[in-house]
């Protein structure tokens, strides 16, 4: 086993599924809300990417994130202004609601066929640095999860609409009294997370080069089993969960027997509910995770 | 005796109103609405299933389909002939191939086999927080999904099943919703189910008066994944063949969706949820196949059973969040008063679903709430 190829790929997937964790922890760390349709919000992306694969691809961009900053948004309006404050369990079974409503919406406008086209062929490329080979669209995917990081911790430390989605997340209703716009805050956020989505679409279908209507929730699965291993509610926590989980599953990729490696993602889960027994509520536990109970 | 057929009022009625709209179903349709009805049977068994433990606890659980998967995986392996087996099945153990069991013993072996996969998995689910929960759950069915269709041994994988015999009637279903609607009933106007559903009004209060909050979600998770597994023996037994992909995200949100709309907080809720979306389905898969309408004529397109069914929720949740029967239970004496009002009014009769929804509507409790009745909810 070649460990520095190992390590580069688990940095390449943690990567990955840490660009879809952190748009899901960035509403749950506002609403309380596990947005479940946050991987429409990747489905969609994809389709725009494959379908419209004729168009250059800065065309193909500049739609991708108008998109799905705009579905993230509308959806937000739509169906989940309706049910907020309706407590957790409502908002969570909306957004699984949310989901199987786009995705059988993409089945019957695109038909249930998976669709092929070359988003960035260019990005396929590899080159090789001693006995390690690594893709270019790895070092893309890394750098822009290192530029996402930054730019979100300078949004959220340096701005004003930053400090006060902070405030939101710490406590909804104190902040809304010293005069947090609460429908102007949670738009935004939803707005960001669309655009993660979008660049997660971008990175997944640069890969895979296809794209069906449950694309988005394979990958976002493992999101959601990220933010609870990380501990839910922290940025920071989703990010790490991502890095841990991707890390896991490329070992165990490596070092499963073959007659084992279909099972690879149930023995990661298992490994994860292994840690919960020890850490119930995540690798970072902040206030708002904690129950009372 | 008034007090007893009082309290047994609300499972009673139930199995009544079930069964009156399974013998109309399946008296007046065609074999492929007979099949309905039974496959609607069996869901209705699930859901209840899943309403033991998403209702009674108030902790959303994606993975009770899982527990489904296990029962009728189980089932199916214990009552393929044996001569079939060895064909079927690569590899698998020779003890296993020799098992057999008659169906209603391999639908029991399947659901103890699910609550004890329950009683495993709900120790560290137990301890965790209600949202880290509902997200565990997800894990749990896709881990499920995962062994399902790659256990070639047992599950045969990704081709599945077949030559499971066919032994769920219309006959043995009913009974069993019937046996499934009293337990359930038992269970949760138990002092167990009293604890259980004060722990999903106020995890606080319920601990301070000495209940554990984690016990209790435990003791719902298990009871919820055996009779979960009922509905998977059922299940098995009924389509006579099995694919992992029959108890994955799409199934799982039916049943959900059902719960939801009946009422979350209800077994009435599961029964009449079922009712209800069952039809809705059919309505909508007859919109599917294509309509004629006069000069008008709509094609049909595959998917709009799904986005119906997902718009049908999403209204419910936005307009009338706690389901149509307002996550309350019917009554006897709640029936008897709807009766009154409507003779007073002489308004026409309605059909037999419908008082809960009313009496509801109205504002007034459809049901004398039991003393220490949880699903009061503020």
């Amino acid at each position: 086993m070649n460990i520095a190829q190992v390590v580069v790929d688990a940095i390449a997937l943690g990567s990955l599924y840490a660009i879809f964790a952190l748009g899901i922890a960035l509403i749950f760390g506002i609403l309380k809300m596990i947005n479940f349709a946050h991987s429409e919000l990747v489905t969609i992306g994809a389709y725009i990417l494959i379908l419209l694969a004729d168009l250059p691809l800065p065309v193909r961009l500049i739609l991708l994130v108008l998109v799905t900053v705009t579905v993230a948004v509308l959806m937000e309006r739509i169906a989940f202004r309706p049910v907020r404050g309706a407590g957790p369990v409502t908002m969570l079974i909306t957004s699984f609601a949310v989901s199987y409503l786009l995705q059988n919406l993409a089945i019957l406008i695109f038909g249930p066929d998976l669709q092929s086209g070359a988003v960035w062929p260019e990005l396929n490329e590899s080159f090789q640095v001693g006995p390690v080979r690594i893709l270019l669209l790895n070092v893309v995917t890394v750098v822009l999860t290192i530029l996402l990081l930054v730019g979100l911790a300078l949004f959220l430390r340096k701005t004003s609409m930053g400090l006060q989605m902070r405030a939101a997340a710490e406590d909804f209703t104190t902040a809304r009294l010293v005069g947090v716009r609460a429908n102007l805050i949670i738009a935004v956020a939803f707005g960001m997370s669309g655009l993660l989505a979008g660049i997660a679409a971008l990175l997944l279908t640069a890969q895979t080069g296809v794209v069906t209507n449950t694309i988005g929730v394979q990958v976002v699965l493992m999101a959601f089993v990220a933010t609870i291993l990380g501990g839910m509610g922290s940025l920071s926590g989703a990010v790490i969960g991502a890095y841990v989980l991707g890390a896991i599953s490329v070992v165990l990729q490596q070092t499963l027997p073959l007659e084992f490696r279909p099972f690879r993602d149930a023995i990661l889960f298992a490994a994860v509910f292994l840690v919960l027994v020890f850490r119930p509520n995540g690798l970072i536990v902040t206030r708002a995770a904690k129950g009372r109970v | 005796m008034r007090r007893v057929l009082s309290f047994l009022s609300t499972p009673l009625l139930l199995i009544a109103i079930t069964a009156a709209v399974a013998m109309l179903g399946s008296s007046f349709g065609d074999a492929s609405l007979r099949r309905i009805v039974v496959g609607a049977l069996v869901n209705m068994v699930a859901v209840i299933g899943i309403y033991v433990f998403v209702g009674m606890t108030g902790v959303f659980s994606f993975g009770q389909l899982a527990f489904m998967a296990i029962g009728a995986y189980t089932t199916a392996v214990l009552t393929v002939p044996i001569a079939s087996k060895s064909a079927l099945f690569e590899g698998m153990p020779q003890w296993l191939v020799d098992a057999h069991l008659p169906s209603l013993l391999a639908i029991l072996v399947g659901a103890v086999v699910a609550g004890l996969v329950a009683l495993v998995l709900s120790v560290p689910m137990s301890r965790m927080n209600e949202m880290t929960a509902s997200l565990a759950t997800l894990a749990i069915l896709v881990a499920v999904y995962v062994v399902a269709g790659n256990w070639t041994a047992v599950t045969n994988g990704s081709k599945g099943i077949t030559a499971i015999p066919v032994d769920t009637t219309l006959v043995t279903a009913l009974i069993a919703v019937g046996v499934v609607i009293l337990a359930v009933w038992f269970f949760q106007e138990s002092s167990l189910g009293l604890k259980i559903r004060a722990t999903r009004e106020d995890a606080v209060a319920s601990r301070a008066i000495g209940i554990s909050v984690g016990v209790s979600r435990g003791v719902a998770f298990v009871v919820s994944g055996f009779v979960v597994g009922i509905a998977g023996g059922l299940y098995a037994l009924l389509q006579g063949s099995l694919s992992p992909s029959a108890f994955y995200i799409g199934p799982t949100f039916i049943l959900i969706a059902m719960l939801v709309v009946g009422g979350m907080t209800s077994l009435t809720g599961a029964v009449i949820g079922t009712i209800l979306i069952t039809m809705l389905r059919r309505l909508l898969q007859e919109v599917e196949g294509g309509l004629q309408l006069g000069p008008l004529e709509l094609p049909g397109r595959p998917g709009i059973t799904e986005v119906g069914l997902g718009i049908a929720l999403l209204l419910i949740l936005a307009f009338r969040r706690r389901g149509v029967t307002g996550g309350k239970e019917l009554t006897w004496s709640a029936l008897v008063r709807f009766a009154r009002r409507l003779t007073r009014r002489g308004a026409p009769e309605r059909s037999e679903a419908r008082p809960v929804t009313a009496a509801a509507a109205d504002g007034e409790p459809a049901a004398p709430m039991a003393e220490a009745n949880a699903g009061e909810q503020r």
